[in-house]
């Protein structure tokens, strides 16, 4: 009797630590892992997920404008068509990029027509004779240009020309270069990010463009001296991104120990290990509890021939473990396929086959 | 190619109509200028020809667009060209039945379609003011490429001066008035004891310079020559103060 108690509490805790562990598990992965270490350093991706734009325009009085509007690489961008859409005899969209190249989309109303060369990226939001506005969807970078929409009704003809500049985020770096330096990289960014250092300090920064002009290295370096070796910290701004990155480099012991001020990496690293224990420790609990569970059982064999009112429990027993048990199996089959062997070697004949 | 040939033609006759008007050499040189262009630009699909133009304030002006080549659809307009943006004035329409003509609310009573041919578009303003002198921007609407355009620019001129003199209580003083569009500029020659210069804008969109000197008739140069220089497009008019006799 005592020996059933202390089962049903091991296995309740084995449940609430295996709660708990998923619980962590989630949280740590809810934390996008952002940061990598390489070679002593901080490769900082910032994570680029395609968001979609709408660009709109009062609709009210027909107007000639030109807007400047942006979008990051990847991301998609609608160009609404600023007029009311009624009596519409032709839309047409002009497209002028910047690499020379111009196509257009066109829609011919009395005849129902519609035309277009442009590449597949741009079109109809939907179809032309539903909707007139444009999509560009993924966003690339040379989609960068001039979107020019006319519309010619019969009381004239209307223009509206959108300027559509593509960003692209930087890749960014921060490490130790030679001679005590510390080198913060903004590697291909469009436009060239913005990189300073914590406090005010005598850095010096060099800006290499690449041939194709559109891509900008931007490299900070800074002469660290051991009293600031503590807490270095590069910013890096860019147009891309609402807010400005703040890339840590701590001093230690083995060299350098790296951090980043936004935590992620962090809490993802801290989520991970505080879930390997938890799951080390379940582990542990169970082989503890199936190897009593495995002595308790063979002493009830030993027992049933000699009072018939212990019968029943087995079953009752093995009903309650079942659930549990397929668990562990399948839970660690990935995490240690020796356990699984050991805990069937452990198991009676009868019980290892209701599993 | 046919209807480049159209257009040459009727180009030519435009030209020739110009001629037989009897309007003036410059006229005339423009004209054949731009046929010759013309003849030149029928060979280009999508060329625009046109011409600036001037008339006299209160006068009659086409302005005419002709598009070179043959296209799916043309939806011929006019934009006025403001300060800042430009807005319809005129757009000719059609569907498979009929031609629409649209004259924006405040040009209807002075402003009519002169040709209604899709790709030869003219416009006539009737009893131009100051306020037309623009550019204007015709634009042929072309399925699947676009709208193509080019510009034309009207300038409506006026001018008139004169020159006042009265010699009262011992001083000369002599008003010299220019009114006109583009604005006049006066200068003076001969001596000034006291000079004054004013700028009225009129109601019709002229500018008048009123300019008023004095001179002391008892002064030593009193009696020397005394003329109102009027400066109004790259010409210059004097208006001479008859010589007095000293001590007058």
């Amino acid at each position: 009797m005592k020996s059933d108690i202390n089962f049903v509490m091991k296995t309740w805790s084995a449940r609430i630590l295996l709660t708990v562990t998923v619980i962590i598990m989630v949280l740590a992965g809810s934390f996008p892992a952002r940061g990598s270490i390489q070679n002593n350093s901080v490769q900082h991706l910032v994570s680029n997920s395609p968001r979609s734009v709408t660009v709109t325009k009062p609709a009210t009085q027909p107007a000639e404008e030109k807007s400047n509007i942006s979008a990051v690489v990847g991301s998609s961008i609608t160009l609404r068509y600023p007029w009311q859409k009624q009596s519409t005899l032709l839309t047409v969209w002009n497209v002028k990029l910047i690499n020379g190249t111009n196509c257009h989309l066109s829609y011919m109303s009395i005849k129902n027509l519609s035309d277009t060369n442009c590449t597949e990226n741009i079109n109809w939001f939907s179809r032309p004779d539903q909707e007139y506005a444009l999509l560009i969807k993924p966003v690339q970078i040379f989609n960068e240009g001039f979107y020019k929409c006319s519309s010619s009704i019969n009381e004239g003809t209307f223009f509206h020309e959108y300027a559509l500049t593509v960003l692209v985020p930087p890749q960014v770096l921060l490490t130790y270069g030679s001679n005590g330096t510390a080198v913060c990289v903004a590697a291909a960014g469009k436009p060239a990010a913005q990189v300073s250092w914590g406090l005010k300090r005598d850095s010096s920064t060099v800006k290499k463009m690449l041939a194709n002009g559109t891509e900008t290295i931007i490299i900070s370096t800074y002469n660290v001296t051991s009293a600031e070796e503590n807490n270095l910290t590069c910013h890096i701004s860019h147009p891309a991104w609402s807010n400005s990155l703040v890339l840590s480099l701590k001093s230690g012991r083995n060299g350098e120990k790296l951090k980043d001020s936004k935590m992620p990496l962090l809490y993802s690293v801290l989520g991970v290990i505080l879930g390997i224990i938890l799951i080390l420790l379940f582990i542990y609990l169970s082989r503890l509890l199936y190897g009593k569970y495995d002595k308790d059982l063979m002493q009830r064999e030993a027992d049933t021939s000699k009072s018939p009112e212990t019968i029943s429990r087995p079953s009752i027993q093995e009903n309650e473990m079942e659930p549990y048990a397929t668990f562990v199996q399948k839970e660690n089959v990935i995490y240690d396929t020796t356990f699984d062997a050991s805990v069937s070697k452990h198991f009676p004949p009868g019980l290892s086959l209701s599993t | 190619m046919e209807a480049q040939v159209t257009n040459v033609a009727k180009q030519a006759f435009f030209q020739l109509r110009q001629v037989k008007e009897g309007l003036c050499s410059q006229w005339t040189f423009q004209g054949l200028t731009m046929a010759i262009i013309s003849i030149l630009l029928c060979r280009v699909q999508g060329a625009i020809l046109t011409e600036d133009k001037e008339v006299e304030l209160g006068g009659n002006v086409t302005l005419r667009c002709i598009l070179t080549g043959s296209f799916e659809l043309v939806h011929p307009s006019w934009k006025k060209q403001t300060n800042r943006s430009s807005v319809n004035i005129a757009a000719l329409s059609q569907n498979n039945t009929h031609t629409n003509e649209y004259i924006a609310e405040e040009y209807r009573s002075r402003l009519s379609f002169t040709s209604s041919a899709v790709n030869d578009t003219a416009i006539t303003f009737w009893n131009v003011s100051i306020s037309e002198s623009s550019c204007y921007e015709c634009i042929f609407n072309i399925f699947p490429t676009g709208p193509i355009s080019n510009k034309t620019c009207l300038l409506v001129h006026d001018f008139h001066a004169f020159l006042h003199h009265h010699i009262t209580d011992g001083l000369l003083n002599a008003t010299c008035t220019a009114t006109g569009f583009p604005p006049p500029a006066i200068s003076w020659v001969g001596p000034a004891d006291e000079n004054n210069e004013r700028k009225l804008e009129n109601s019709n969109g002229t500018v008048s310079i009123i300019s008023n000197i004095l001179i002391n008739t008892s002064s030593s140069h009193y009696g020397q020559e005394l003329i109102c220089k009027v400066r109004y497009r790259r010409q210059e008019i004097d208006y001479k103060v008859p010589r007095t006799e000293k001590g007058q």
